[in-house]
C-alpha cells in the first residue's frame, strides 16, 4: 500500500448550544509513506479539526464525523475505544502547539515519556526511562540524563518542544501529526525545531501531517500542500508547484501577503480584505467569493467542482482565467 | 528498538559523574521548601508534639483523667502537684488536657480525612464526566450548602443522638460538599487543558487520564483546602461537645471541658480558658501549616 493516510469525503460537525458548526466539509487527503503534507490556512479554516479527526480526539458526543479515514490500513472511524487508544501514540502520534500546556506540570518529563513507552510496549519502568533518555538524545536536548528528571516548567520553550517531539516519537509512530509545532516558539528556535523534525522524519521514515498558517514554514517542510478555507480544501498539490504557480485566488492572496527572501523592500504586501466565514451553516457556494478579487455573480452559485489534474486540485469555477493571476510578481 | 547496554554505558561515560545528581522527587521538593519556612516548622513541631502527647497520654499523664478529689476542686495554675490546676470536680487539668487532645484531634482530623477521600472522588467524577453525573453530584451538594455548616452539624448529630461516632459522621457529612465542590471546579479546569488531550493522543484511556493526570493535578489543591478544614472541624467538634452532642462526660474532650468549666469562670478564669487555648493553638497551627503547604506545593514559584 503506498498511501499511509487516506481521507475520503471527511465532514466534521460540532453540535453546540448555538446550533451546528460545520467545521470541515468534504475533505480528501492522501499521504504517501515517508512524505510530508502541510495543511495551510488561517485560524478557523478547519485544519486542526481535520488533523484531530485522524486520531478521533474530538469529544465524541458533541462531534459528528462522516466519511472515511484510513491510517496505516485501519479504518479509524470503525475502531472501538480500546483499539483506538492502542493506536494513538503507537501508530499515529501528535506534537502539540503549546508545549507548556501539553506536558502534565506535576510529572517529570522523563517519566511522561516513559509512561507512553510502558503503555504501548508493556515494558518495565527502567526500560521506559532508557527509551526516554535515548529519545532525548535523538532530539538533541543538552545533558539529556539530567533533563529526564526536570519538570516541564524547568525547561525553556524550545527545549520543551523538543521533549514533546521526543514523547511523540518514543514509540516509533508511522504517522506524525504536528499541530503548529513552531507557532509558540520564537523565530530562531522555530527553524531549529523545523530542521529537527525534518531530520527525524528522514531518520525514522515516518509520514508527517503538518498544520500551519505560516507559508514559509509550509515551504520549508512539506512535499505536498493542501490549502484550507472555510472547512474545505481549496487547493492541493506538490508544494513547489502550488507555491510557484498558485491556481486558487485564496492561495494567491496568501502568497501575496507573505514576505520572502530577497524581496524588494519597497513592495507592499497585499492583504486579503474581509474576514473568514462563519461556519454556523453549511456553505454551499464558494466560501471565498465574498473576499475574492475575481468574484463574479456565478461564484455565489453552487459549490465549484474541483478542477483536477494528475497531481493538483483546485476549487474555483473561474480557474482558467484566474490561475497565474498573482497580485504581484511570482515567488 | 531497545537501548543496548553498550550505548547506555557509553552515555554514562559521556555524561560523567558530574551530572549524577538525580533531581529530587515531588514530595522531597515540597518538604525542602517547607523546611525553609520557619512558621511552618514551628507549627508542625507543635502539632507533632500535641499528637505525641495525645498518643502517649496513658503513659505520661500524672493522674487518672476521671478520678478527682473533691477537696482539691478548682485549684489555681501552679498549685503543688497540679501544675495546671484542677477542674470543678478536682481532676488534674494537665491530665485532662492530655487525654482531651486524643478526642479533639481525632474528631478534627478523621472526619476531614474521610470527607477528603469521598469528596475528592465525587468531585473528580463530576468534573471529568460532566453532563448528568455533574448535575446529580453538584446539585446534591448544593442542597447541603443551603444550611450553614454549624447548623448542619448540629442538626445531623442532634437527629442521630449524642455520641462520638454520630458526631464524627455528622462532621464528615458536613465537609463532603465543600471538598467535592473544590475538587469539581479544579477538575473541570484541568480536564480542558492541553495535556489531557496530549495524554489521550498518546494512547491513555479515560481511566488512566483521571487516575494519573487529573487526580495528581487536583490532589494538591484539594489537599491544601482539606488541611485548612481541619481547624474548622476541630472547632465544630468542640462546639458539638460543648452543646452536649459530641462525647459524653466524663470523657475528656476540650470542647466538653470548656463547657463544664464555664460555670467556674469567675472563680478560676485562667484554668477555665485552658481548653479553649488548646483548641485555639491547634487550629491556628493547622491553618498556618496549610498556608505554608500551599506555598511549598506550588512548584512554579
Amino acid at each position: 500500500m503506498d498511501n499511509i493516510v487516506e481521507v475520503r469525503d471527511l465532514c466534521v460537525t460540532f453540535k453546540t448550544s448555538e446550533g451546528s458548526v460545520y467545521a470541515v466539509s468534504n475533505v480528501n487527503l492522501d499521504l504517501a509513506e515517508g512524505k510530508t503534507l502541510a495543511l495551510l490556512g488561517e485560524s478557523g479554516s478547519g485544519k486542526s479539526v481535520t488533523m484531530k479527526s485522524l486520531m478521533r480526539l474530538h469529544p465524541p458526543h458533541k462531534t459528528q464525523i462522516t466519511g472515511s479515514i484510513q491510517v496505516a490500513g485501519r479504518d479509524v472511524l470503525a475502531l472501538g475505544n480500546r483499539e483506538l487508544s492502542d493506536m494513538r501514540g503507537k501508530d499515529i502520534a501528535m506534537v502539540f502547539q503549546e508545549p507548556m500546556l501539553a506536558f502534565d506540570p506535576v510529572f517529570k518529563v522523563g517519566d511522561q515519556i516513559a509512561e507512553v513507552v510502558m503503555r504501548h510496549e508493556g515494558c518495565s519502568y527502567e526500560a521506559g526511562r532508557d527509551r526516554a533518555l535515548e529519545m532525548m538524545e535523538c532530539v538533541h536536548i543538552p545533558s539529556p540524563r539530567k533533563r529526564l528528571d526536570a519538570y516541564p516548567h524547568e525547561m525553556s520553550g524550545g527545549m520543551r518542544q523538543r521533549a514533546m517531539i521526543a514523547l511523540a516519537l518514543a514509540c516509533r509512530p508511522t504517522v506524525l501529526l504536528a499541530d503548529e509545532p513552531t507557532t509558540a516558539l520564537d523565530a530562531t528556535v522555530q527553524i531549529q525545531v523545523l530542521l529537527l523534525l525534518r531530520e527525524l522524519q528522514r531518520e525514522f521514515g515516518m509520514s508527517m501531517i503538518f498544520v500551519t498558517h505560516d507559508v514559509g514554514v509550509a515551504i520549508e517542510v512539506a512535499d505536498e500542500i493542501a490549502v484550507m478555507y472555510g472547512g474545505r480544501i481549496v487547493e492541493q498539490g506538490p508544494v513547489d508547484e502550488v507555491m510557484t504557480d498558485p491556481w486558487h485566488p485564496y492561495t494567491q492572496g496568501l502568497l501575496g501577503a507573505t514576505v520572502y527572501p530577497n524581496m524588494d523592500p519597497a513592495t507592499r504586501l497585499v492583504s486579503i480584505p474581509g474576514a473568514p466565514p462563519q461556519l454556523y451553516r453549511q456553505i454551499t457556494e464558494c466560501a471565498f467569493a465574498p473576499r475574492c478579487p475575481h468574484a463574479t455573480d456565478e461564484c455565489h452559485d453552487p459549490l465549484p467542482p474541483p478542477t483536477q489534474t494528475d497531481q493538483r486540485m483546485a476549487r474555483c469555477i473561474r480557474l482558467p482565467e484566474v490561475a497565474g493571476a498573482l497580485p504581484r510578481a511570482s515567488v | 528498538m531497545q537501548t543496548t547496554p553498550k550505548s547506555a554505558n557509553a552515555l554514562k561515560a559521556a555524561d560523567g559523574g558530574k551530572i549524577a545528581t538525580k533531581s529530587r522527587g515531588y514530595w522531597a521538593t515540597v518538604w525542602l521548601s517547607l523546611s525553609r519556612d520557619p512558621i511552618s516548622i514551628v507549627c508542625a513541631s507543635i502539632l507533632v508534639l500535641l499528637v505525641l502527647i495525645a498518643i502517649l497520654a496513658p503513659a505520661i499523664a500524672p493522674y487518672s483523667p476521671s478520678q478527682g478529689a473533691m477537696v482539691d476542686r478548682l485549684l489555681p495554675i501552679g498549685s503543688p502537684g497540679h501544675p495546671l490546676g484542677t477542674d470543678e470536680l478536682g481532676r488534674d487539668m494537665l491530665t485532662r488536657l492530655m487525654y482531651g487532645g486524643r478526642m479533639s484531634l481525632l474528631m478534627g482530623i478523621l472526619p476531614v480525612f474521610v470527607a477528603f477521600a469521598i469528596g475528592t472522588s465525587l468531585g473528580l467524577m463530576a468534573g471529568f464526566f460532566g453532563g448528568w453525573v455533574n448535575t446529580l453530584v453538584m446539585r446534591t451538594t448544593d442542597v447541603f450548602f443551603a444550611f450553614p455548616a454549624v447548623l448542619l452539624a448540629i442538626a445531623i448529630s442532634g437527629a442521630l443522638g449524642p455520641g462520638l461516632g454520630n458526631s464524627m459522621f455528622a462532621l464528615t457529612l458536613v465537609f463532603i460538599p465543600p471538598i467535592a465542590r473544590v475538587a469539581e471546579s479544579v477538575t473541570t479546569r484541568v480536564r480542558l487543558l492541553d495535556f489531557v488531550d496530549a495524554a489521550r493522543a498518546s494512547g491513555a484511556n479515560s481511566l488512566t487520564i483521571v487516575r494519573v493526570h487529573v487526580f495528581n493535578n487536583v490532589m494538591g489543591v484539594v489537599f491544601i483546602y482539606a488541611t485548612s478544614l481541619v481547624s474548622v472541624c476541630m472547632i465544630l467538634a468542640a462546639g458539638l461537645s460543648f452543646l452536649g452532642l459530641g462525647v459524653k462526660p466524663p470523657t475528656a474532650e476540650w470542647g466538653l471541658m470548656l463547657n463544664t468549666l464555664r460555670q467556674s469562670i469567675y472563680v478560676q478564669p485562667w484554668v477555665s480558658v485552658l481548653p479553649g487555648f488548646m483548641i485555639f493553638t491547634t487550629s491556628l497551627c493547622f491553618n498556618l501549616l496549610s498556608d505554608g503547604l500551599r506555598g511549598a506545593m506550588d512548584l512554579k514559584r
